[in-house]
């Protein structure tokens, strides 16, 4: 549903993107049809439970997914500062990796290389990015490290990886990250492997980053809190489908999708009396089977007969609020309190 | 007179608990450098109860875990279960002992045996324990999957084709094989996701009521431990640093540490930000003395002073209930340093 050539293009426009991977279990259809765009310093949310295929989502933007495997279908379009990512040659698509988008993901230790120094690391990308001096690239490190909160920057250039603790692995690898001066950043769970504490840290940095370099940020994330904290505009995925899209102020007032509402109350609260989250009956499904029709019918309290039939399509619930879900076509349904009854 | 916490009948007493693991490294002069990852930890849990155990990772809660049901030996310390001293037992007395407490692991795909179906794995401990054996125990094992929320039919399935939340339950099923009194939970929801984590916690909600279970549930999640527990213990490099009910620990924080923990955690509500923990300069490798107080270089507390560093704090009842280890605790502990001061200032790359 990409409607006509904005006058302003957005920083990145994704239509139609479907990802699919030959597995044992036959075609696995993680990524489907999904459209989305991306202003300039936004941050937007992806959030969804494992298998959702928001993952998958991230790599293919970049296109990084092993290609005879994943296959991404032809008519998808993946639209960044104007220039078509899915039908770019090798070398152009190489200067958007880092310089125009960059990736930090889950476990920073596994994106840096264990073997070289932080400094070795950062200056040769620095350079790969933007051919100078050594000398030059050294302060330009410096200032990155210093830049995402490390303390003796010019100490921690001599460290390797293992020298530095989670929460400072991460931080290294955001500089990495932004040694290219990207324009987007892709965090895929940045802190689910850290303790609380430190992910709060992290959490802070990123938010400071963005306004501080006027970032655009896709958060991927399985933690609705971090995207309450965090994000201008929450995407929610099942089931290789983005469900619903709303600021976030709205999407946490007004869930208007039955999984949103669902998700909601599964979370433990922290700041709620003794009350068990709420569970969501059966099991997420996966990938090489999705459910017919919606594909959320199977565990929705509010499925009927249509839900069985036809998936619905994002519909508009208000100003910038969609959701993939019949209710917003029939109001007088029961369905989640947040679902728009009297418009 | 109390200064040890105590617990109404207690189940399972912790007394002085130490657990210390030699680092690797060259022997020093003084013999090998150590770990102390339990360091004198004592706790009571009463029957019936569930007694929450939370900390970030390295804080010792899961060797605590391990210690109390005596899968490792304590430094020093003593684990008391049902008024046996668990370290004073051998042979048939102690696994007569055991059979009464169980485990039940983080990763159930870890934890369970791959080669083994799922009926096998639950009929298995019955056999050993003699409780029962051949049709008996497989009818046994039907009823326990039950339970659990599976049925019959998965018995004859491996754990690789069982979903994450099916090989928690089968988990917890071979714990319950054996008709505990007293389980440990460690970690048992961190590996789902949070629709699946849900169902967990019922789950574990509802056999505590049903067979009147104690449960030591640790956690590094505090809103997964909110409304299950009693009471909680917040753990912090190798000690306890708080104990209370857990309606007051949420509601009223005593230990900086707590406040700070409680303020980091995101809330799904996008008026409430997470409010992190200063950053602190080289806390010091593992196995590096503490200062008296091990929150000490990271603490916020507007009282904070020399007394932290010369004097470690003893957990000690600063109201009726309610434990922390802290000199300060009698004051209010803020959160987080005051978020309106300027951050310390990082300078805008190019």
């Amino acid at each position: 549903m990409v409607g006509p050539e904005n006058p302003v293009s957005p920083l990145l426009a994704v239509s139609r993107l479907s990802v699919a991977y030959r597995s044992a279990g036959g075609l696995a259809r993680a990524v489907e049809n999904v459209s989305f765009e991306l202003e300039r310093g936004e941050l937007l949310a992806l959030v969804g439970e494992s298998g959702c295929g928001k993952t998958t989502l991230a790599l293919s933007l970049l296109r990084l997914l092993p290609e005879p495997v994943a296959l991404t279908d032809p008519e998808s379009r993946i639209v960044f500062e104007g220039a078509d990512l899915t039908r770019l040659d090798p070398r152009s698509l190489r200067r958007v990796r880092g310089g125009g988008m960059a990736l930090v993901f889950q476990e920073a230790g596994s994106s840096l290389n264990p073997v070289l120094t932080i400094g070795s690391q950062l200056v040769e990308t620095v350079r790969a990015h933007q051919p100078m001096a050594r000398r030059r690239a050294r302060d330009r490190a410096v200032e990155l490290l210093t830049a995402v909160g490390l303390d003796r920057p010019e100490q921690r250039l001599e460290q390797y990886p293992h020298q530095l603790s989670g929460g400072m692995q991460q931080r290294a690898a955001i500089a990495l990250a932004l040694a290219g001066d990207p324009k987007l950043l892709i965090a895929d769970e940045p802190t689910t492997a850290l303790d609380v504490t430190v992910q709060a840290q992290i959490l802070d940095l990123l938010s400071d980053l963005r306004h501080r370099l006027q970032l655009a940020v896709l958060l991927i994330t399985h933690d609705l809190g971090i995207a309450a904290g965090l994000a201008d505009r929450v995407a929610v995925m099942y089931a290789g489908r983005l469900v619903e899209t709303a600021p976030t102020q709205q999407l946490f007032a007004r869930a208007s999708h039955p999984y949103t509402a669902a998700l909601l109350q599964a979370v433990p609260r922290m700041d709620q009396d003794a009350v068990l989250p709420k569970p969501i009956p059966g099991q997420p499904p996966v990938a090489t089977a999705w459910p017919p029709a919606c594909r959320f019918h199977p565990r929705c309290p509010y499925a009927w007969a249509r839900c069985l039939e036809e998936e619905p399509p994002l519909l508009a619930v208000g100003p910038q609020h969609q959701a993939r879900c019949w209710l917003v076509d029939e109001p007088e349904r029961p369905g989640p309190a947040g679902i728009n009854r009297c418009a | 007179m109390s200064d040890i916490p105590q617990a109404d009948s207690p189940l399972v007493v912790l007394d002085r608990l130490s657990k210390q693991f030699p680092l690797p490294g060259p022997l020093l002069a003084g013999g090998r450098a150590v770990l102390t990852a339990v360091d004198q930890v004592s706790l009571a849990v009463a029957r019936g109860e569930t007694l929450g155990l939370v900390g970030e990772s390295g804080s010792g809660k899961t060797t605590l875990g391990l210690l109390a049901v005596r899968l490792i030996e304590p430094t020093s310390g003593r684990v008391w279960f049902d008024g046996h001293d668990l370290h004073a037992l051998r042979g048939a007395s102690l696994r007569r002992l055991r059979r009464r407490m169980q485990i039940v692991f983080q990763d159930a795909t870890q934890a369970l045996n791959p080669r083994l179906r799922v009926g096998a794995a639950l009929t298995e401990p019955m056999e050993v324990h003699g409780l029962a054996r051949g049709p008996a125990a497989a009818q046994r094992a039907a009823a326990l999957l039950e339970e659990v929320g599976l049925d019959a039919t998965q018995m004859d399935r491996y754990p690789h084709q069982l979903s994450g939340g099916q090989r928690q339950r089968v988990g917890l099923a071979r714990a319950l094989a054996l008709e505990p009194e007293f389980l440990v939970l460690d970690e048992p929801v961190s590996n789902l996701d949070v629709s699946v984590a849900a169902q967990i916690l019922h789950l574990l909600a509802g056999l505590k009521r049903r067979r009147g279970l104690t449960y030591l549930l640790i956690a590094h999640h505090l809103a997964v431990v909110r409304q299950l527990a009693d009471r909680v213990a917040v753990m912090y490099r190798g000690r306890v640093v708080e104990l209370a009910p857990s309606r007051d620990l949420y509601r009223e924080p005593l230990h900086p540490y707590t406040a700070s923990l409680l303020a980091a955690i995101p809330v799904p509500d996008p008026g409430v930000r997470p409010r992190p923990l200063p950053i602190v300069e080289a806390p010091g490798p593992p196995g590096h003395p503490l200062p008296a107080c091990g929150f000490e270089p990271r603490c916020h507390h507007p009282r904070k002073d020399r007394r932290c560093i010369a004097e470690r704090p003893a957990l000690r009842e600063v109201k009726p209930g309610r434990w922390a280890a802290c000199h300060y605790a009698e004051e209010p502990a803020p959160a987080s340093p005051d978020t309106s001061a300027p951050r310390p200032s990082t300078g805008a790359p190019a």
